[in-house]
């Protein structure tokens, strides 16, 4: 099978069927990019790192995206751990340690913009730079709770979400960032693909607007960061 | 004393970032993000040195530092790389 992946040919063939079961509206034809094949050794790999037991059958499907997270750097582009989404045609990330509540940030989001927003990925979507812009692409790979779409949209802004009582959403520097990025962004054991993957996060971090988002739970918590982050767009209109 | 992992190092964000390679990236502090001091002798702990050594290096490149701040700048490098656990002695 041919999947079409941020605009790139992936040819797969596996063990179990499971990639080709969630990957069935990114199918495609013609020559490939990259061939990927997952072997046993490479299930017990993913057993391996895992940090809890899962089936083979989901292994497969992390064997298959780390193979494809280790050739991409070489395609200018990386898997950024994110739920991110578009708004007007604009790309937001929200970027957080596993279990600080960017999904439900994120559909905090979708109840205050309604059909102006849409999901890309909830979980792990690919960023690449095609004509020097970072645009990102929704996945096969949504997490747990499965939102995204095949789609795309140019990341515009990529924000750091914190928990807090109080609500509040401050641009940040390109400094402030790093720590951030540094654990959003999948880095590669292939050294080529590691130095090419440094080069990517400097240039994605002079590419789009930083932010710090504080929420709480409540819709304000999206309000506050609505407002902050697309206020030039509201003054403008 | 040497680093005990093998490291890329690049500069992102005016920061120098050292990312450990391979295997030993999924322990914990594999990202170490430094200064151009601490650039200076992370990249002199590639290979076996000794504390006086890089001191004698850095007094080399930094003129105006004594001796004592420049030791005290790498007492307190090393000190950091130890707490990470990349450091072999």
């Amino acid at each position: 099978m041919i999947y079409s992946l941020a605009e790139l040919k992936i040819e797969y063939s596996g063990l179990f069927g499971e990639v080709e079961k969630i990957s069935t509206e990114y199918l495609s034809s013609g020559e490939p990019d990259l061939k990927i094949g997952i072997n046993k050794e490479d299930i017990e790999t993913e057993r391996e790192i895992a940090e809890q037991p899962f089936p083979d059958r989901v292994l497969e499907t992390t064997a298959f995206y780390r193979k494809l997270a280790e050739f991409l750097p070489k395609k200018q582009a990386f898997v950024l751990h994110s739920a991110l989404f578009d708004v007007d045609g604009e790309g937001v990330a929200f970027g957080a340690l596993s279990g600080t509540g960017k999904t439900t940030h994120m559909l905090l989001w979708q109840r205050l913009l309604g059909d102006r927003m849409t999901i890309v990925n909830g979980d792990k979507p690919i960023v690449r730079f095609i004509d020097e812009k970072p645009i990102a692409f929704g996945t096969p790979f949504r997490g747990k709770e499965n939102f995204g779409s095949n789609t795309k949209t140019e990341l515009k802004h990529i924000c750091f979400i914190e928990r807090s009582l109080q609500n509040s959403c401050e641009e940040i520097s390109k400094e402030e960032a790093l720590n951030g990025i540094l654990t959003q962004v999948y880095m590669p054991r292939d050294v080529e693909s590691l130095v090419l993957t440094m080069e990517l996060i400097n240039k994605l971090l002079s590419s789009c607007k930083l932010w710090r988002i504080k929420c709480n739970m409540d819709i304000s918590a999206a309000e506050t960061a609505y407002n902050a982050i697309f206020k030039e767009k509201k003054d403008e209109a | 004393m040497k680093l005990k992992y093998n490291f890329v190092t690049s500069v992102v964000a005016d920061k120098t970032v050292a990312v450990a390679i391979g295997n030993e990236l999924g322990k914990k502090n594999g990202i170490i993000k430094m200064n151009e001091t601490g650039a200076f002798i992370f990249n002199m702990l590639k290979n076996d040195v000794e504390k006086k050594a890089i001191v004698d290096a850095l007094e080399n490149e930094y003129e105006g530092a004594t001796r004592k701040e420049l030791e005290k700048a790498v007492d307190s490098f090393l000190a950091e790389l130890k707490k990470c656990g990349v450091l072999k002695i």
